[in-house]
């Protein structure tokens, strides 16, 4: 979970949502992560609230009375209010999800979905991984050579199949990140149907073994009900 | 008598045009025998009339003018004009009071030429004359109307006026009397059209038997109908069945919440609330699978259809499970030969295999076996997913693509029951089939594909 010191700004997050219950539920969750989290129940006050002060990230459903979701976005992006903005919506189709990432939406979360998706997306999007040119990746006792496609833990070279190795950059590029099944599964397989069973487990428990020996602190850690993250063991 | 609306039907129209064209052919062909039969008869007058001429030619004037003169008093000549005419043009006898001034002297017969009667008798442009200079110089003129081919002309237009007017009458009546029926059927269709718009779908078309084109039509309707039905019924049993599936699941963690409430010890609480929580995460799963069914059936169409390479389809789909395989100590593998190509949406039939794959580890027994293969026949490729776990009996092949549907005999295993009806679905919409194989042992299912086009050289 990512914590905050209190020197540093707590991130402010915006949810647009017109159901006061389910509102009141992620504005719960939002602020035990430690967000300052806001509400407005439509999408003429969400965008008055943004345009007052514009907060880090909007969380916005997709239908709205009013000026719904995609509208809200577009009226943002022309206005040049580059904050990024998660798409809640209960349209699954293929066709919506691109509509809402087309309208300039950064990620688009179904509903039903767990708060720990949720929460783990909107930290992906709060800490969205610089799409820097090293060469090298570098966590704790973890290195990862991107262009000799090598992996050591220490001086111990670790052997990994070219999945494993898309993987483990994956959960590197997100340091102390809470990456979810289906983030995996979009952004490392990019499928876009849902896992089934414990697929991604059993992939990520084949890492696990190879990245972790036993004697070893473990880096790799489960996340119950919502993910895996990478510990920097630091 | 006769509605605008009649006049609009089909049947109507053709009678009228029935009509016209019988109109059209029968004029033809009266005209034609007219114009043969005035030909022959015209031919026939030239012919006398020359011959009259040849003859009066060899008698001497004044017998021929007495001649002319009995005729003409005693009115038994064929010919209406006899004269005779010296070699100044002056009369000698006969009814005309000159030669006709367009007529030349040459003993053959000329139409159209304009007489002047002496007498004012009938004249006309319908006049045939000969004229014919004797040895003498006299000049004989002789000559006739066409009185009975105006009288054929008459006759042929009383028989078209009354065989045609009857003929017509009859078309129209019979048109009218036939869209009256079809107007009539149409009208019963409406109202049945109505009545099932209505609501009440078990109404029919009613169908003749006579197999024309409107029972033809209401046969299709009816068959259309049923579809329609059977779909709704499918519908409500999807209803039935997620009712089912959410209830039961809600009901439990319903029925666990209230029994933590009651009881409140903390760790009692944890376990019910992890429970519940379990739970919910099934009935999501549930949900999301029949709203991905039901993106791909409404779907209707494909959104990126490439030219995909079932091998690697295949590769990958190994790659994906083969983990999981080895956790269950399964014999894992594919089997495929020269690169074979489909026109498919790639992620959508790496969906569908990734199913049936799935599917075939949950219910292959530990150490069991899984073999995906890649079978090229001329028809087009196959994809067959084969396990040896406990198989589908052949009694329940037909309804394991139904939604919801699990196999009584199947083992315990979690699952949404959505597998197979999303595999079918993503089949169908690519227009292959899925197979349920007849195996001895274990299940063997099959997408046949329809072949895609062979590679473009490159």
């Amino acid at each position: 979970m990512p914590s905050f010191p209190d020197s540093y700004a707590r991130p402010t997050i915006l949810v647009v949502e017109d159901d006061q219950d389910m509102a009141e539920e992620i504005l719960a969750v939002l602020s035990s992560e430690g967000y300052a989290a806001t509400h407005a129940v439509s999408g003429d006050a969400g965008l008055a609230a943004i345009r007052a002060a514009p907060p880090n990230l909007l969380v916005t459903d997709r239908m709205l009375p009013g000026l719904d979701g995609l509208a809200l976005i577009e009226c943002l992006r022309a206005e040049g209010i580059q904050v990024p903005v998660l798409v809640l919506s209960a349209l699954s189709s293929v066709d919506e999800r691109i509509k809402g990432l087309k309208a300039g939406g950064d990620d688009y979360l179904t509903k039903p979905f767990a708060m720990g998706e949720l929460c783990a997306r909107i930290e992906a999007l709060l800490r969205r991984p610089v799409e820097n040119r090293e060469t090298m990746l570098v966590i704790g006792p973890l290195k990862m050579d991107l262009i000799e496609r090598t992996v050591h833990r220490g001086a111990r070279e670790v052997e990994l199949l070219p999945r494993e190795f898309k993987l483990l950059e994956y959960m590197m590029r997100r340091p102390g990140q809470v990456v979810t099944r289906s983030m995996l599964f979009e952004d490392v397989w990019h499928y876009r149907f849902p896992p089934r069973t414990n697929l991604v487990d059993v992939h990520m428990g084949r890492l696990r073994h190879k990245i972790d020996f036993p004697e070893e602190p473990p880096m790799i850690q489960s996340v119950p009900r919502v993910g895996f993250v990478l510990n920097d063991l630091s | 008598m006769i509605s605008p609306k009649l006049v609009r039907t089909v049947p109507f129209r053709w009678a009228l045009g029935f009509a016209v064209a019988l109109t059209g052919s029968t004029i033809a062909i009266f005209g034609y025998i007219y114009w043969q039969t005035a030909q022959l008869e015209t031919q026939a007058k030239d012919h006398y009339l020359e011959v009259e001429a040849e003859i009066a030619v060899q008698i001497p004037a004044p017998l021929l003018a007495e001649q002319i003169k009995i005729r003409l008093a005693n009115a038994i000549s064929y010919s209406l004009y006899n004269a005779l005419f010296d070699s100044q043009g002056q009369r000698i006898a006969g009814n005309l009071a000159e030669i006709p001034a367009t007529l030349p002297i040459d003993g053959v017969a000329h139409r159209n030429c304009i007489p002047a009667s002496m007498d004012g008798g009938p004249h006309g442009d319908k006049i045939i004359f000969v004229a014919q200079r004797r040895p003498d110089g006299t000049v004989f003129v002789i000559g006739r109307d066409l009185d009975n081919v105006i009288a054929l002309r008459d006759t042929v237009l009383k028989a078209l006026e009354r065989g045609m007017i009857p003929t017509i009458v009859l078309a129209l009546l019979v048109g009218t009397l036939m869209a009256r029926n079809t107007l009539d059927r149409i009208k019963t269709l409406g109202r049945t059209i109505g009545r099932i718009m209505d609501g009440d779908l078990n109404g029919r078309l009613p169908v003749k038997g006579t197999g024309d084109d409107l029972d033809n039509l209401s046969v299709q309707v009816n068959e259309m109908l049923d579809s329609i039905v059977n779909l709704m019924g499918e519908i409500k049993s999807v209803g039935d069945n997620i009712a089912h599936d959410l209830r039961t699941p809600l009901t439990v963690m319903h029925a666990r919440l209230e029994r933590g409430l009651a009881e409140g010890g903390r760790d009692a609480l944890h376990e019910i609330i992890r429970q519940s929580l379990s739970d919910l995460e099934r009935t999501f799963a549930t949900i999301t699978s029949l709203l991905r069914i039901a993106e791909i059936e409404n779907g209707r169409r494909l959104r990126c259809v490439t030219r995909t390479e079932l091998g690697e389809i295949l590769e990958e789909v190994y790659e994906l499970y083969e983990p999981l395989a080895a956790v269950k100590t399964l014999d894992f593998a594919i089997i495929h030969g020269t690169p074979t190509y489909v026109e498919a949406d790639r992620d959508m039939l790496i969906e569908a295999v990734a199913n049936l794959v799935d599917n075939a580890i949950k219910f292959a027994p530990t150490g069991g076996m899984v073999r995906v293969e890649l079978i090229d026949e001329p028809t087009g490729p196959i994809i067959r997913v084969k396990d040896n776990g406990p198989g589908i009996p052949s009694a329940e092949r037909s309804n394991v693509t139904r939604r919801f549907y699990r196999s009584n005999k199947s083992p315990p295993v979690h699952g949404s029951g959505l597998g197979l009806s999303l595999v079918t679905a993503i089949a169908t919409l690519h227009g292959f089939r899925l197979c349920i194989a007849e195996v001895d042992q274990g299940s063997s299912i099959e997408i046949v594909c329809t072949p895609g086009k062979a590679p473009a050289p490159s």
